[in-house]
């Protein structure tokens, strides 16, 4: 899993350094506090992405905007640790169109075929995820009733999911209703719980038993608050067996009070909360465990608020 | 934005109401470069240094104010109490028990002052309860008699005592029916308590620690 990453010259940071990361990490802050930064430099630095890939696909930006400094490499340092092994890495990028794990110094060196990373937010996943072929996998392993169950805490009514090959890329939803409906006929809610399970399902089907990092912007889009303690549950369970590690970003108070409620049960949660110095504008960011994050989430006056 | 430059931890909501009413009664002003924040008891003095750290961080606080009861502890060993738990995430250098403060530094750039006033109305020991009981306005009869009869019960603690003395003081001495109406709210830090503080306690009262607590929340003031 991902332990620490220290990043420079890349986005919102000038030098910005995070330790402690656990299995499931919520990322809290202000606007502008740099929470969706960090998972592009996670990103970045872990898939075969170019800068250039990145700036032009997730924002619709030229190049130069993704350093901090433009006359500056940007250099992260992450350590990684696989099967009890920890390796610490130095990523150098002397060509925004170059991937970065192109060019590295340092003793040991990652396998980019150890670990996949899925990027998700409201617009789009990457890598670009083909439903009806993951989902393929998933049915023919027989696990396609399983994931139904996660699409059922936004929609008890749905049974279960299929494809149908004249109807073209597009899963169909079933329920008691007597058509079966495209996925799109759904809400956001549905559409982002397929984003954020099929990889997880996929990997799970294919017994893939290597790290998968899961990074998902503004995990709380479309899911109703009364769905956030089964989501987490679902989410914390299967990541432990299936080695997947997550980080996502949220504004919600009530997604961080049940994401807390079952990180105090499951374990393996932290929660991390971003900010900027009040003199230098610099960006930081504190891990509350789960002890503080009840304390905070239990005192009015606490400096927590979520966002 | 808030123009706060002052950050001052109590224990509990009675202690932040009874300070906020006092700040009010010295110079309402204050109330607006102050914030007060209630622990929620000692033991959480830990949890919230922790969970203050990025406000002290992200917000232009220059003095970190601490009022906690000194309870049974001589001085030194409060003070050694607080340090020690300050001392895992701001670093300063001397801590001068004279004054009951010290010099920091945040962010390698902003000068922050942390100073440390312990609740002592009972010959140098005690906690807010035992003050307010010294500066309060109103006979305490329904409370002082209600606390005797809990006293003989054999498994009630000094704590739990004087808790309840506050709140049957606030609801059956110095509250009519129409006040008492109402599920919570009595207590020091309500507006129906604090709009009428003076009538309950006097401010204005020589007791010395009262004046100590004043002179305390003064040096506030003197800050940009």
């Amino acid at each position: 899993m991902l332990q620490n990453i220290h990043i420079q010259n890349f986005r919102a940071f000038e030098d910005f350094k995070a330790e402690g990361f656990e299995r499931i990490n919520l990322i809290g802050g202000k606007n502008n506090s740099g929470k969706s930064c960090l998972l592009e430099a996670i990103l970045v630095t872990l898939s075969n992405n170019t800068l250039s890939n990145i700036a032009s696909t997730l924002r619709n930006e030229i190049d130069d905007n993704i350093l901090f400094e433009k006359n500056r490499n940007p250099l992260i340092n992450s350590k990684i640790s696989f099967s009890g092994k920890y390796y610490e890495k130095i990523f150098k990028v002397f060509n925004i169109n170059e991937p970065f794990n192109k060019d590295k110094s340092g003793d040991q060196v990652i396998q980019p075929e150890l670990f996949n990373v899925n990027y998700i937010n409201q617009d789009l996943t990457l890598p670009v995820i083909n439903q009806i072929t993951s989902f393929d996998t998933i049915q023919i392993n027989k696990l396609d009733k399983n994931f139904a169950d996660i699409l059922k805490i936004v929609d008890p009514r749905i049974e279960n999911l299929r494809s149908y090959s004249s109807k073209g890329n597009k899963l169909y939803v079933q329920t008691n209703h007597s058509v079966d409906l495209p996925i799109s006929s759904f809400g956001d809610s549905v559409k982002n719980l397929v984003n954020y399970f099929i990889p997880i399902f996929e990997k799970k089907a294919l017994g893939d038993k290597n790290l998968n990092i899961l990074l998902i912007d503004e995990i709380e889009n479309g899911l109703h608050y009364t769905a956030h303690y089964d989501f987490w549950k679902k989410l914390f369970q299967l990541s432990k067996s299936e080695n997947v590690q997550v980080f996502a970003t949220t504004h919600s108070l009530e997604m961080i009070q049940a994401f807390n409620k079952v990180a105090k049960e499951e374990g393996e949660g932290a929660y991390f909360e971003m900010g900027r110095e009040f003199e230098t504008g610099k960006i930081f960011i504190s891990k509350h465990d789960t002890e503080l994050l009840e304390y905070e989430l239990n005192n009015e006056d606490a400096t927590f608020r979520g966002e | 934005m808030s123009n706060y430059n002052s950050l001052i931890l109590v224990e509990g909501k009675n202690d932040k109401g009874f300070v906020e009413s006092l700040i009010n009664f010295l110079d309402p002003k204050l109330n607006e470069i102050i914030e007060i924040k209630y622990m929620g008891g000692i033991d959480s003095f830990s949890n919230t240094i922790k969970s203050n750290i990025p406000d002290l961080k992200s917000k232009n606080i220059t003095h970190l104010g601490i009022i906690v009861d000194q309870d049974e502890f001589s001085t030194k060993n409060r003070a050694d109490f607080i340090i020690n738990h300050l001392r895992t995430f701001i670093e300063f250098n001397e801590f001068d028990y004279q004054t009951l403060s010290a010099e920091c530094n945040i962010n390698g750039k902003r000068n922050l002052k942390l100073s440390l006033f312990l609740m002592s109305a009972r010959n140098g020991k005690g906690e807010l309860i035992d003050l307010l009981k010294e500066i309060k306005k109103r006979e305490s009869v329904v409370s002082d008699c209600a606390i005797e009869c809990l006293t003989k019960k054999e498994d009630s603690t000094s704590k739990e005592l004087s808790d309840d003395w506050l709140h049957l003081y606030l609801k059956w001495d110095c509250s009519n029916s129409s006040q008492r109406k109402g599920s919570g709210n009595i207590g020091l830090d309500k507006e129906n308590t604090k709009n009428r503080i003076e009538e309950i306690f006097d401010f204005n009262s020589e007791n010395s620690v009262l004046n100590n607590l004043k002179t305390y929340l003064q040096q506030f003031k003197q800050q940009k």
